[in-house]
């Protein structure tokens, strides 16, 4: 499976409050979903062993997760998350709020590219997630808005007192993305 | 292997072969006379007072109210997801006011309360939701002519869920049965709309 085939484009501004708490936003994210992942696969089959123990035309299990994994995802009586919601009386659609949020802000002037060739997650890997998430592609933004806010957050916590105290300053940016460019081109900025 | 348990200051220091240990084990009670501080990367994790209060100043838990009432969010079914206006505290920078995103894996505790105004004679009932990453959780309906007025009503709810680093969950209102969206989320200088979220363990 490949998510966002065209890349995640974010503003530069966003990117320097991912940096402030993440060097490199890729490889968090490839652990953020990898994480992800073995959470729920092993939430998956914590769930059904004990529903495969009780049923009599199981005779054995395969000690291997993935392929226990594989065959809970065959049973007829296995649903993924979206397809449990779909099945509810009326069906929960499944809200995408994340991407919504996250389209509804006009990135103009200059941006950055994550993952230009897409985020590629393994099939067997993605499943373990569906199991329980019903988009996947919409986590994967909540979890980068997440962190995006928290560097954000942290980085005006950090440096607001140390420029209201600095004798220097007369003026700030009334605008949080005018502080951070502010915070960031300071020589005694440092990453968090 | 060598241990030094003072510094020339008199301080409390452990060395094991010049570099500072990674772990220290008492056999024993550790009783001490004043504070204990327990660095986070440089900032206090696990702080206990001299009195053996317990604090942590960077353990994610989050206060949002609502200062704004925000006008026609649902009312014959639409589900309205809440953006809470006013940050009281977010110790660990997790929310934005509509979306908390979990720091770490763990158990949260979940605490939410919204009023509702601008109902009519014929709204029949609300529901909230918690929409987080790995399932939803409902409130009961709540009917609003059995414990209300007829203009306001309220829906309140609690509860623990697990969630994996990264994970999100945020505020949904429904409300049913007027013919439109008419039903207003009330924020006031009283705190009756608000959501406090913590990692509990």
């Amino acid at each position: 499976m490949i998510l966002f085939p065209d890349g995640i484009t974010i503003t530069e501004v966003e990117q320097k409050c991912l940096l402030h708490i993440t060097p490199e936003p890729e490889a968090w994210l490839n652990g953020v979903i990898a994480e992800k992942v073995s959470l729920r696969r092993n939430a998956l089959i914590a769930r059904w062993r004990p529903r495969l123990y009780a049923d009599e035309s199981v005779t054995e299990l395969p000690a291997d997760d993935e392929a226990l994994c594989t065959l809970i995802m065959a049973r007829d009586d296995y649903k993924t998350r979206l397809q449990q919601d779909a099945a509810l009386n009326p069906p929960v659609v499944a809200p995408r709020h994340n991407i919504a949020k996250f389209e509804a802000v006009t990135r103009s002037g200059t941006t950055v590219t994550l993952f230009s060739s897409g985020v590629t997650i393994a099939d067997r890997d993605s499943n373990c997630v569906l199991a329980y998430v019903q988009d996947l592609g919409d986590w994967i933004i909540g979890a980068l808005m997440g962190q995006i806010n928290r560097g954000k957050k942290k980085m005006i916590a950090q440096y607001e007192p140390i420029i209201r105290a600095d004798p220097a300053v007369t003026t700030m940016p009334a605008t949080e993305d005018g502080l951070i460019n502010m915070i960031v081109a300071r020589s005694d900025y440092t990453r968090g | 292997m060598g241990w030094n348990f003072y510094n020339a200051s008199g301080e409390l220091q452990i060395n094991d072969g010049g570099v500072q240990a990674a772990s220290a084990v008492f056999t024993g009670n550790v009783d001490l006379g004043s504070n204990l501080l327990v660095g986070n990367a440089g900032s206090t994790g696990i702080a206990i007072s001299a009195n053996g209060e317990v604090t942590m100043a960077a353990q994610p838990a989050t206060l949002h109210t609502m200062g704004t009432t925000v006008d026609n969010v649902s009312g014959d079914g639409t589900t309205y997801t809440v953006i809470f206006d006013t940050e009281e505290y977010d110790q660990n920078a997790d929310s934005d006011g509509t979306t908390f995103t979990a720091p770490v894996t763990g158990r949260y505790i979940v605490n939410a309360q919204l009023v509702c105004v601008g109902i009519t004679a014929v709204g029949a009932n609300c529901q909230m939701i918690f929409d987080a990453s790995n399932r939803d959780f409902y409130s009961v309906r709540h009917r609003w002519g059995v414990f209300h007025t007829a203009e306001a009503g309220g829906v309140g709810m609690s509860c623990d869920m697990d969630m994996d680093a990264n994970d999100t969950v945020t505020v949904q209102l429904q409300a049913f049965a007027e013919g439109s969206d008419i039903i207003d989320v009330s924020g006031t200088s009283i705190e009756y709309t608000y959501v406090s979220i913590r990692l509990a363990v």
